[in-house]
């Protein structure tokens, strides 16, 4: 598959403000140099702590927050720096589910008007009478009866909510979607029921999906790949496989380390694998390797250089001194 | 098993509000045993934080304790007045709450904030049981520098060491049973797998029973002896851990746990359906519109807790 969407070497800086006259005092580090493709119609996880800079990663690419250095390539196209007509076609491709479809569903509006006005966009020359037909086309493709049609978003469940959000994103057909924590709000119980119908539409559109989450078993199961960040920084890439049953950053194997799970996938399962600590402020990392305060490994190196991507195996990339010692298995 | 700490019989909690009356905690009988940790999962709206909040006497209105006894240590607990509940709140059972940003004060120091708990029931000045007692809680909970982080305000503290100092709060009488509600939900995984086997740590070396309540079951398997499921303010199950886990009987918990048993590239297992609502629960088995199993039987009459083999279910598909 080719390439659909690159972004290289993204800076997110949020400045903080101080003194007695406001000025800017210190930066958080929220994305910091960032480099991840994405291909055609793939599933690509992105997990890491909250504060890790994900969302932000997610709404970067997206072309909601311009970064502050790096480019986004959509199709080869720089996404920021895009006018007019060409502008509004690769936003269309760029759609986002959020967290919280409680603040991404308009409380004014009824379900009918919220996806109505992502099918005039889409299509402007419809009549008022085939928008509604589209809708109630929608509505049932997420799963949701035509009574929805006519419901203010308070009137619907959390996964109810969350098929509208989906709904929505479909009638843009976009070639990529960027799932931000897409169930983490709603029950155990309906999480299975809107992850099946995101990657059925997924399947349906062969769009591909940026996932971000925290939840490591929805990212086993459903991703191609995994992309793991600490601190602003992606430290570990690889398929979704290789990641879960190889992981070469000491952090991978921490997190996949403490993670309650009862699937059937391998546990990795080193009891000198802890951190140590707590994750340091994205306002001052530390030096040299950022995760060198918490890691079990870490030796004078790691506080003096930052270590660079190196190739595991294929397709395989981690940021650590000392990938000779992985896998933690 | 050794002696039952805690016995809570038949009890009904009802809140009472304009659109009806919202059955929360509907005939449910439990046991806590000395020392064992109880699991309690279930959705959000099960009823699992509203059955917390009776046994510690936190129900206000528009919820009622409307029926059924809390027997702790001989006492029912639903027939003491305020006082005398006081007097064993934070002292015989303790709780540890979700949310540190919520529950410590922002304008108090963590240790005065554990120091109250030292002056209402030893009588003890809180500036003593700073430096005595505060500072040898923090050591246990293993915040590093303590006699300097007692006088910390909660923003100067993360959120792990926070939920630190929530957790002394609840341990630092070294109560009989330490309620904690989902203490680690608000944290990221790496700190949630530390706070966890230090919450273990101190149950062990103090001795006290915990009902640990949390939505999610991988956790619960980790830390509990036993396990209780709720669904729609109804115990539907309760056994040990692993049994309840491995082998579980009541088709809710074995759709629960059918959802989170993730596999490589194939469809997610899906309870169909969402959680009823509790002013209108379904007739009958309050799970019968989702569950696969479900006969006429089950959307008449309501199944009884029965018990096999040392487990007890809610279900007609077990005994009669």
């Amino acid at each position: 598959m080719s390439v659909l969407l690159e972004a290289i070497h993204v800076k997110k800086y949020f400045p903080i403000y101080g003194g007695i006259i406001p000025r800017v005092v210190n930066y958080v580090r929220a994305v910091d140099d960032v480099t991840l493709s994405i291909r055609g119609g793939e599933v690509v996880a992105l997990v890491g702590e909250s504060g890790s800079g994900k969302s932000t990663f997610g709404n970067i690419v997206i072309g909601l927050m311009k970064p502050d250095e790096g480019r986004v390539l959509f199709e080869g196209r720089d996404i920021y720096s895009l006018k007019g007509p060409i502008k509004k076609e690769v936003r269309h491709n760029l759609q986002i589910v959020f967290q919280n479809p409680d603040s991404s569903l308009n409380p004014r509006m009824q379900v009918a008007s919220i996806l109505s006005e992502a099918i005039k966009e889409m299509n402007p020359e419809l009549s008022k009478y085939e928008v509604i037909e589209e809708v109630l086309k929608l509505l049932e493709s997420v799963g949701l009866n035509p009574d929805h049609a006519y419901k203010y978003p308070h009137e619907l469940s959390g996964g109810e909510k969350q098929r509208v959000a989906i709904a929505r994103v479909v009638a843009m057909k976009p070639k990529l979607i960027v799932a931000d924590e897409p169930v983490s709000s709603l029950d155990v119980s309906v999480r299975s029921q809107i992850l099946n119908l995101l990657m059925d539409i997924q399947a349906k559109l062969n769009a591909a999906i940026l996932f971000i989450s925290h939840d490591l078993g929805v990212v086993w199961s459903i991703s191609d790949r995994v992309a793991v960040m600490y601190l602003g920084r992606i430290v570990e890439i690889a398929d979704t496989e290789e990641l879960f049953n190889y992981p070469s950053h000491p952090y991978t194997a921490i997190l996949l380390n403490s993670a309650p799970l009862l699937t059937n996938m391998k546990k990795v399962r080193s009891e000198y694998l802890k951190p140590i600590g707590e994750p340091p402020s994205p306002i001052n990392p530390p030096s040299g390797c950022r995760f060198h305060t918490r890691c079990p490994l870490a030796k004078e190196i790691c506080r003096r250089e930052e270590p660079s991507f190196k190739e595991v195996s294929n397709g395989h990339y981690s940021a650590c001194h000392f990938i000779d010692k992985a896998p933690f298995t | 098993m050794s002696e039952k700490i805690l016995s809570i019989e038949n009890l009904k909690v009802y809140y009472y509000l304009h659109q009806g009356v919202v059955k929360a905690v509907d005939d449910v009988s439990l046991d806590v045993f000395k020392g064992e940790v109880l699991g309690i999962a279930g959705e959000s709206g099960s009823g699992k934080s509203t059955l917390a909040h009776a046994i510690l006497g936190l129900i206000k209105p528009p919820g009622i304790i409307v029926g059924g006894k809390i027997i702790f240590k001989g006492i029912d607990l639903t027939k003491l007045s305020q006082d005398e509940m006081r007097k064993i709140r934070g002292s015989k059972i303790a709780m540890v709450f979700q949310d540190p940003n919520t529950y410590l004060n922002p304008v108090y120091t963590s240790g005065f904030q554990v120091a109250e708990v030292f002056e209402a029931h030893n009588n003890m000045k809180i500036v003593d049981a700073i430096k005595s007692k505060v500072t040898e809680i923090f050591r246990l909970v293993r915040i590093p520098e303590p006699s300097k982080r007692v006088y910390a305000y909660p923003h100067e503290l993360s959120g792990g060491m926070r939920q630190r100092v929530l957790i002394s709060i609840g341990i630092a009488s070294r109560p009989d049973l330490l309620i904690a509600d989902e203490p680690t939900s608000s944290l990221d995984v790496t700190i949630q797998a530390e706070i966890l086997s230090l919450i273990k740590e101190i149950q062990s070396q103090i001795g006290m029973a915990m009902i640990f309540i949390s939505h999610d079951l991988g956790l619960l398997y980790e830390v509990s002896d036993r396990i209780a499921i709720m669904y729609a303010g109804k115990l539907v199950e309760v056994g040990k851990a692993h049994d309840v886990i491995m082998n579980p009987l009541h088709p809710y918990t074995k759709a629960l746990l059918e959802s989170v048993k993730y596999t490589r590239k194939s469809k997610l297992p899906v309870i169909e359906g969402a959680p009823p609502s509790l002013i209108n629960p379904p007739s009958g088995c309050r799970f019968h519109p989702r569950c696969k199993y479900a006969t006429d039987k089950c959307k008449i009459m309501e199944p009884k807790l029965k018990t096999i083999d040392n487990r007890v279910v809610c279900c007609h598909l077990y005994g009669d």
